[in-house]
């Protein structure tokens, strides 16, 4: 039996505390996107966190590692205070000493001072910056495991300028992908999901169309409605051969164009692609995207392609309010290492970057800041870059600090504390401040006061103008931290382009060797703190499906050819470096590549990830200061070693029954009941349940999902989802009370992807409640199936008969308990349950989420609607494909969906009347019977018919 | 309202004229290795997690957090015994079983028009 456990109450309660109530805040992610996020407290301690629906990147939507972030704040292994490196041995030091000895060092280094971080972006940060480099006569460098420095690079060739643009894709109905995986790795993907989402949702019989050149199956690539295959680079020539058949349509200007013909023979294209895509370009010039991958090559035939489509200044913002997301630079990194090894630099300052995990070793970075007589690291961890310094002086996470963003230019956040520090930490911009202070220089030294006053300060002369805003400072700011941001951006206006020299292009090294490699960041795991969070670690790779470890994906033909299947260990050679990671066979992926992501493999970054996967980054070489990730040889050797994959898809045993849907765009105009299952009527024994009041639903439009497995994270966050670990996921026993099941439909070489979110069906004929011995799972009067935990005996009957199989059995103990150590229990969420070892436990449709609507309906003597709450997977969708309301409602949203001709039930013909409904996957392409070039595929769904013999 | 009136109750043909769908490359192959495992309900292997030790103690002391490691014991036992390899899967058990019932349940369901209440309140 559990002890009985005190509640103790304020003794002076807070005035802006009410127990039980939450407050929100708003304020911006930490990170280098800088999204607008809403901080949910309870009792003073953040517990989860939201998109501010007021913000113009997230609109109220928020990506899986941002929902994850809270778990990066409470990480145990984290830096608890200054720490001094004596004789390699960390020592103890307080504040004061550590800022006396620093600024000691300091001035007598003066002119021989680095600052490296990562990009950082908001005035104050910037300006505290170049406050401390200008009293010390110090250098900034910025630098991040991926810097983007090519699409810069090229920005600066075709306009002029190294601004990033700002995309919107809330404005294009068409978007091109040469090797770019905007959805998924994007500098501003959640900005970019959201956008994309707005057009995925058919309108007026419209939907956007999305087309993919590539390698490898990225988040983009299998969200693509067309996507074509070729060779790591082959798709520059395929970007230059639709300009050069968009040159024959009139596009404006005289561009020269490399003769790339006849490229679709030698891509193994159909003949008459290039021309479908740029007649289909055209048509949409202006409402448009090109994106480039991370080369140059890719990045100059974008901004070709946008400027000969007219999206420049339209859905290309240059110049307006361009993107302040990436501004680290190899370049600048290497400068910095040059000066360390020639000893012009003493002293080496280091926050929000790690370039000894993200640099391979060949660039040297451990021996050149062994040059430097002192380092200083800033950051939240001892991670692989701070073990390379004298003084580790813990940073603060950006919920337990001041901070201000600027993700586009004109686009500011305020970053405000909502926790007290958590450890002895100081932010880091606040021990560049005191640095200054006690070392008495001029400038920065003589500022009076702390961070959170430089913030103001900065704010109140940099930011707020008396002629703008007819507010005083104190209520402008006010305002600020209430809002979350303010917004002055500009409009963009089209710049000129200079037309750079394109004649060498294509020049992607041609390896000569059998396979290539190619090396992309994770779309979920960064080379920083999040890393050691269990979490993110455990959450499938979006395509992959397979967590806790990073892998070389193959392709089926290449696996066959080198005798290679899932999860045999292999050595991974290339530029000189060697890592060891699993074989993952990624259907769709081309042949003779071998592709890893990044963000794995780390050596020092806490006790979860240590050691999990391989290291990328030490794979790639650096040539004309860009790291060198596409295309270089790379060789095989296999261990003898194998180990099953975590690979959560295909655990779920559901008797071969038709689950996804699916059809053409084209086929859909002409018949909306396109690709669904044939339909009969049903009979059922159960008497009908009688909703007098609510009745709730949901309805997932699997068009508009991309699979990005925000919904799985906002869900983990929010109902104390348990990490299970390695062995677990491999039983199956994954605990996520939504998943996200991929299908691929086709053959295995160029198959197509379909995202279906599985989650608790609230059926009305439910099997679970029919045979739970114990009566602990029920039927709620308003539509809900409900889980009673302290009824559940763990006979997992109830996991037997769902043929969803979104049933969870707690098969350890993953109460308190397995949130040790200090503070992961303070991750928690107390509005939900935390369940015991033994029984069963699945989606609840947010049931506190349902209350806490019902009070605020209550509240105001009305009835609940859809506006006041949302469930957790609903509320951070990026792309919006979860809607969720009362059904007994005639004009809520899901009432109106659920008439929607594509809505089906998953599994109908078993007669469990779900509450969720399914729209068809839609794909923007023509069906293969009106377009001769697709290839490689079946008919659609909606074609097929029943075998003879298929039983009704 | 009764119910969602608007959705048609529906059934689809519950076979697949190709393997059209599919989420591995051993069931798109008809891997017997992975068949096995996409068509194998309990994961779990009973004798690695559960014991007679526990069972007994169960047995013995009442206490409720052991109530799973006994019936994971049972379920290890009958397995041993050629329960679910000696003819009939659990699944195919329940199939039969609950059709009986539900057809017994609907009928008297149907007949006395009365509803079942859980327990509301233990002693």
């Amino acid at each position: 039996m559990r002890p009985a456990q005190k509640i103790i109450p304020y003794i002076n309660q807070p005035e802006e505390i009410m127990l039980g109530v939450p407050n929100y805040y708003a304020s911006a992610a930490g990170g280098s996107q800088g999204n607008g996020v809403l901080i949910k407290t309870r009792e003073g301690r953040p517990i989860k966190l939201e998109g501010n629906p007021q913000h113009p990147l997230s609109k109220g939507k928020l990506d899986a590692r941002g929902q994850y972030e809270i778990f990066n704040l409470y990480d145990p292994d984290r830096l608890t205070g200054p720490l001094k490196m004596v004789g390699g041995q960390p020592s103890v030091l307080s504040w004061g000493t550590a800022d006396t000895e620093i600024a000691e060092k300091l001035k007598a280094a003066r002119g021989r001072i680095a600052v490296l971080t990562g990009t950082v972006h908001g005035p104050a940060r910037n300006k505290v910056i170049a406050d401390f480099c200008q009293s010390f006569e110090a250098f900034h460098y910025s630098y991040d495991g991926w810097t983007h420095h090519a699409a810069r690079k090229a920005q600066e060739m075709s306009y002029g300028g190294t601004s990033l643009p700002s995309y919107h894709f809330d404005k294009a109905e068409y978007i091109l992908c040469l090797e770019a995986d905007p959805l998924g790795t994007g500098y501003s993907s959640l900005e970019w999901m959201a956008g994309f989402g707005q057009n995925r949702h058919v309108k007026n019989n419209k939907m956007s169309k999305l087309v993919s050149a590539d390698c490898g199956t990225t988040v983009t690539a299998s969200n693509a409605d067309e996507r074509f295959r070729m060779k790591p680079g082959m798709s520059v020539q395929f970007g230059l051969a639709i300009a050069d058949a968009l040159q024959g349509r009139g596009a404006p200007g005289k561009h020269f164009i490399p003769r790339v013909s006849p490229f679709e023979s030698e891509a193994g294209l159909k003949p008459g692609s290039i021309d479908r895509i740029a007649t289909e370009l055209w048509a949409a010039r202006g409402k448009s995207i090109v994106m480039g991958g991370d080369t140059l090559d890719h990045q100059l035939v974008a901004c070709l392609l946008n400027e000969m489509l007219g999206n420049e200044g339209v859905t290309v913002d240059g110049n307006g309010a361009p993107s302040n997301q990436a501004y680290g630079s190899v370049v600048g990194m290497q400068d910095l290492m040059n000066r360390l090894n020639n000893g012009q630099i003493d002293v080496v300052i280091t926050f929000g970057t790690n370039p000894a995990y993200s640099l391979p070793e060949s660039a040297g970075v451990a021996a050149a800041f062994g040059k430097a007589s002192t380092v200083i690291h800033l950051g939240d961890r001892a991670d692989e870059t701070g073990r390379l310094a004298m003084y580790l002086l813990p940073g603060q996470h950006w919920l337990e600090s001041w901070g201000d963003a600027e993700p586009q230019v004109g686009l500011y956040s305020v970053i405000q504390p909502s926790v007290m520090p958590l450890w002895d930490s100081r932010a880091a911009e606040e021990s560049l401040i005191k640095f200054a202070q006690v070392a008495g220089v001029s400038g920065l030294g003589t500022f009076v006061g702390g961070w959170h006053e430089y913030v103001m300060e900065t704010w109140r002369t940099n930011v707020y103008k008396s002629d703008v805003f007819a507010a005083d400072f104190t209520s402008f700011w006010n305002s600020a931290l209430r809002d979350g941001f303010v917004d002055l951006r500009v409009a963009p206006t089209p710049r000129t382009y200079l037309s750079p020299d394109l004649a060498n292009l294509s020049t992607l090294r041609n390896s000569g060797g059998d396979l290539q490699l190619v090396v992309v960041p994770s779309p979920h795991v960064t080379e920083d703190g999040n890393a050691n969070n269990a979490w993110l670690l455990e959450l499938p790779h979006p395509v992959g499906r397979v967590s806790w470890t990073n892998y070389a994906n193959l392709a089926p033909k290449t696996a066959s050819k080198l005798g290679l299947r899932d999860g045999d260990y292999i050595k991974v050679t290339a530029n000189g470096a060697t890592i060891e990671v699993p074989v993952h066979v990624q259907p769709g992926d081309v042949e003779d590549v071998v592709t890893i992501e990044t963000g794995w493999g780390r050596k020092h970054v806490g006790r979860v990830g240590d050691n999990v996967g391989g290291n990328a980054f030490a794979l790639c070489a650096i040539e004309n200061g860009m790291l060198r990730t596409m295309g270089d040889p790379v060789s095989i050797e296999k261990t003898g070693r194998w180990e099953e994959l975590p690979d959560v898809q295909g655990h779920n045993y559901t008797e071969g029954r038709p689950i996804v849907a699916e059809a053409a765009f084209e086929e859909y105009l002409k018949n909306p009941e396109a690709g669904k299952w044939h339909e009969h009527e049903l009979v059922s024994l159960w008497p009908e349940h009688e909703y007098k009041g609510n009745k709730w639903g949901m309805v997932i439009d699997q068009t508009a999902c991309i699979g990005c497995n925000a919904c799985m994270a906002a869900c983990s966050v929010e109902n104390n989802i348990p990490v299970v670990g390695v062995g677990q996921i491999r039983l199956g026993r994954e605990m996520h009370w939504i998943r996200i099941d991929r299908y691929y439909s086709g053959d295995e070489h160029e198959p197509e992807f379909t995202y279906q979110p599985m989650l608790c069906q609230h059926c009305d004929n439910a099997p679970c409640e029919t045979v739970c011995p114990v009566v602990a799972t029920v039927h709620s009067e308003e539509g809900l199936n409900m889980q009673i935990y302290n009824r559940c005996v763990g006979t997992r009957y109830c996991s037997n008969n769902c043929p969803y199989k979104v049933r969870r059995f707690n098969w350890h103990e993953y109460t308190f308990a397995a949130y040790e150590p200090h503070p992961l229990q303070l991750v928690l969420n107390p509005e939900v349950t935390v369940r015991e070892k033994g029984i069963m436990e699945k989606c609840t449709f947010c049931q506190q989420r349902i209350r806490e609507g019902k009070e605020k309906a209550k509240e105001m003597n009305r009835p609940i609607t859809d506006a006041d709450f949302k469930t957790a997977c609903q509320q951070t969708c990026p792309t919006d494909a979860i809607s969720f309301g009362n059904t007994n409602n005639p004009d809520s949203q899901v009432s109106q969906m659920k008439k929607d001709p594509r809505a089906y039930n998953v599994i109908a013909e078993v007669n469990t009347r779900p509450a969720v409904t399914y729209f068809t996957k839609l794909r923007n392409r023509p069906t293969r019977d009106t377009d001769p070039y697709l290839g490689g595929h079946d008919a659609g769904v909606g074609e097929m018919q029943p075998k003879e013999g298929g039983h009704h | 309202m009764s119910r969602e009136t608007n959705m048609k109750q529906t059934a689809s043909p519950a076979t697949e004229p190709k393997n059209r769908h599919w989420t591995t490359l051993g069931e798109l192959h008809g891997d017997e290795a992975a068949l096995a495992v996409k068509n194998s309900e309990f994961y779990s292997k009973p004798e690695e997690f559960f014991n007679q030790e526990q069972a007994t103690k169960f047995s013995v002391t009442g206490d409720p957090t052991l109530i799973s490691e006994a019936a994971g014991f049972m379920e290890l036992k009958v397995k041993q015994n050629g329960g679910e390899s000696g003819g009939m899967s659990r699944r195919d058990f329940l199939k039969i079983s609950g059709s009986g019932d539900g057809l017994c349940n609907g009928r008297l369901r149907l007949a006395s028009g009365a509803k079942d209440y859980p327990l509301h309140q233990s002693a």
